[in-house]
């Protein structure tokens, strides 16, 4: 009897240490997880710390974690006093068109390479996403070229011209996507007699709202981010956020105002946070769907 | 019996439908193909082989191979392609790794896993310009935090680190960035059925064991699609050099040290500061045949070390 209480107590022991092992376990992921989050979290945060000093406190030393005083006002003036919301207006005007256009033409490409039958298709496909390979330079420097020759250099038609052709990585989305919808739906509107547009508009499009936010998201996303386009295509007057902060928050004098410049760019990345956490959901399941990062 | 008839080529009439629908729907995409990316690559392949200047097609003149052989024969050329090499090799193994590591923490049952994973996704949805401000303020010389935290254990610390510990600013800040790749490592580990964990389990594998058998191999899709899409990325680094540190070369400004020459921001100086567009064109096109090259490699080398079901149905046959 005792032999067997013995071999109890020890089995016992021996889940209390395999307990006591997870528990060490998950103590030390969760350090780790919240030691990452912190680096990670912190440049971003620091910007909103430091936007709220004088340029004075900006430049002084030892630098203080905390600003003796929030200046709020940095925030009313980099906003109001400079140029911030006609480019924010231009960016706008670029980025609303561009989206929509570029969703629309990626999602008809996508379903004519997910839903139709032809020869070439796969090789047009390949095509799709052999774009994605080459280095952006290798077609920049000639489109700049070819546009300055036609004068479409300094307006926003480049963006229209792009959004009405689709991107290669939101066709290779919306392929994924419509490639994974069942044949029954499309066949019996088929019986019905409905034009294969009228299947793509009237019964795909209005089920893949996850699919069509997560396109919208990042392809706005990605020309509210672009700073090479606008700097390429664009003159100062013309231009975009991006561009603009960096050149923008200086005195009469010239020396920079960087708490404005702070300022700025925290209202600048503001609504991309704000997208991200109310969509993170589509977003991610976008990446994970086409396995290409945004 | 209209409907089964072959028509020319053998296609029924609903097949010809079917194929005239797919051309009709893929023709945005093969216009702007054409005339958005084939017309400008020739048009570009062409002018690197003159010495336009973006302005005169007057003055154009073709001038064969010597783009290229001045390329292969200018000091920048070299320090610039050998420092973004530097970068890409050191950027891109390091950051998958890391990601990969994220990833194996983050698929433990834990609780707060969505929170922790949308929080390491941040960087990656920062517009550029942004971030890098982010990074300037956070490393800089005026109110940077890395030095403030710092100055707590040896006060006074002013350490100028993008100037003075370039690479490793730039290092830092592409794996700021990891929650990218990482959100991709976590979704194909959450696809590793646990059936194969189990069975491994019972053949007495430890938990090395089940990451080098079971996660590591079936997670080399991944690590491949990474791979390509990593070093395609960061042999073109460009936006983030420049709003670091400005590109050099422009009038008036300093010329560039020579540690921070990157080869994209070489190319778009010669470019844009320079108006040698012919000469620029042909930097890029060099960048071009170095990414497929390499893009080549990593595909041939895929079959030796990436995991393919359809590969493992045919061993066992």
């Amino acid at each position: 009897m005792s032999a067997v209480s013995a071999a109890a107590s020890r089995r016992a022991g021996r889940r209390e240490l395999a307990g006591a092992r997870r528990i060490v376990r998950e103590t030390l992921s969760y350090l780790l997880l919240i030691i990452v989050t912190v680096i990670v979290v912190t440049p971003v945060a620091w910007i909103l710390l430091v936007s709220l000093r004088t340029q004075a406190e900006y430049t002084s030393y030892p630098i203080r974690f905390l600003p003796s005083s929030a200046h709020w006002e940095n925030y009313y003036r980099a906003v109001f006093e400079y140029a911030f919301l006609p480019k924010a207006w231009n960016t706008l005007q670029i980025a609303v068109p561009s989206t929509i256009l570029t969703v629309l033409s990626s999602a008809l490409a996508g379903f004519g390479f997910a839903r139709h039958r032809a020869p070439l298709r796969n090789l047009m496909f390949i095509l799709v996403l052999s774009m994605l390979m080459v280095p952006r330079m290798v077609t920049i420097i000639p489109t700049f070229m070819l546009f300055a020759k036609l004068r479409l250099t300094n307006t926003y038609w480049p963006w229209i011209l792009w959004g009405l052709t689709g991107s290669s990585y939101h066709i290779f989305l919306f392929r994924q996507f419509f490639a994974a919808i069942p044949k029954d739906l499309e066949d019996a509107a088929e019986v019905d007699g409905c034009g294969r547009f009228r299947i793509f508009w009237q019964i795909f499009m209005p089920n893949s709202a996850p699919v069509i936010a997560t396109a919208a998201i990042f392809h706005f996303q990605w020309v509210w981010g672009d700073w090479v386009n606008p700097q390429i295509f664009l003159t100062a007057a013309k231009t975009t956020l991006s561009v603009f902060l960096q050149s923008a928050y200086q005195d009469p004098k010239g020396f920079p105002l960087d708490t404005l410049r702070l300022a700025a760019v925290a209202v600048y990345i503001t609504p991309m946070l704000v997208v991200f956490f109310v969509a993170q959901r589509y977003i991610i399941q976008g990446i994970v769907t086409t396995g290409i990062k945004g | 019996m209209r409907s089964i008839s072959r028509g020319r080529r053998g296609y029924s009439r609903r097949e010809r439908q079917e194929i005239a629908a797919f051309h009709l729907f893929t023709l945005p995409w093969l216009l702007g193909f054409l005339l958005l990316s084939v017309m400008p690559l020739v048009l570009g392949l062409a002018t690197s082989f003159t010495n336009y200047d973006g302005l005169n097609l007057a003055t154009i003149k073709f001038v064969g191979i010597r783009n290229y052989t001045r390329a292969f024969s200018s000091q920048d050329f070299y320090i610039s392609l050998s420092n973004t090499a530097k970068y890409a090799i050191v950027s891109v193994p390091v950051g998958l790794v890391l990601s990969m590591l994220l990833a194996v923490v983050l698929n433990q049952p834990i609780r707060g896993r969505e929170l922790f994973r949308m929080l390491y996704y941040i960087p990656a949805i920062l517009p550029t310009y942004g971030a890098i401000q982010a990074w300037k303020l956070f490393f800089g010389l005026q109110s940077g935090l890395v030095n403030a935290f710092l100055s707590l254990f040896s006060p006074g610390t002013a350490i100028n680190w993008i100037n003075d510990h370039y690479m490793t600013t730039l290092y830092l800040y592409s794996w700021w960035g990891i929650g990218g790749p990482m959100v991709l490592f976590l979704a194909g580990l959450q696809g590793i059925p646990v059936e194969l964990y189990e069975a491994a389990r019972l053949d007495g594998a430890g938990r090395f064991g089940l990451f080098r058998h079971v996660t590591l191999p079936l997670i080399t899709p991944v690590i491949f699609f990474q791979l390509i899409l990593g070093f395609i990325g960061a042999l073109q680094i460009l936006e983030v050099p420049i709003l670091l540190t400005g590109r050099g070369g422009q009038s008036g400004q300093v010329q560039m040290a020579q540690v921070k020459f990157m080869y994209m921001v070489y190319t778009y100086s010669q470019v844009f500061d320079f108006q040698r567009f012919g000469y620029g064109v042909a930097l890029a096109w060099i960048c071009f045949v170095i990414v497929l090259v390499l893009t080549l490699i990593i595909i041939r080398s895929s079959r030796y070390w990436v995991y393919y079901e359809v590969a493992q149905e045919g061993e066992r046959r």
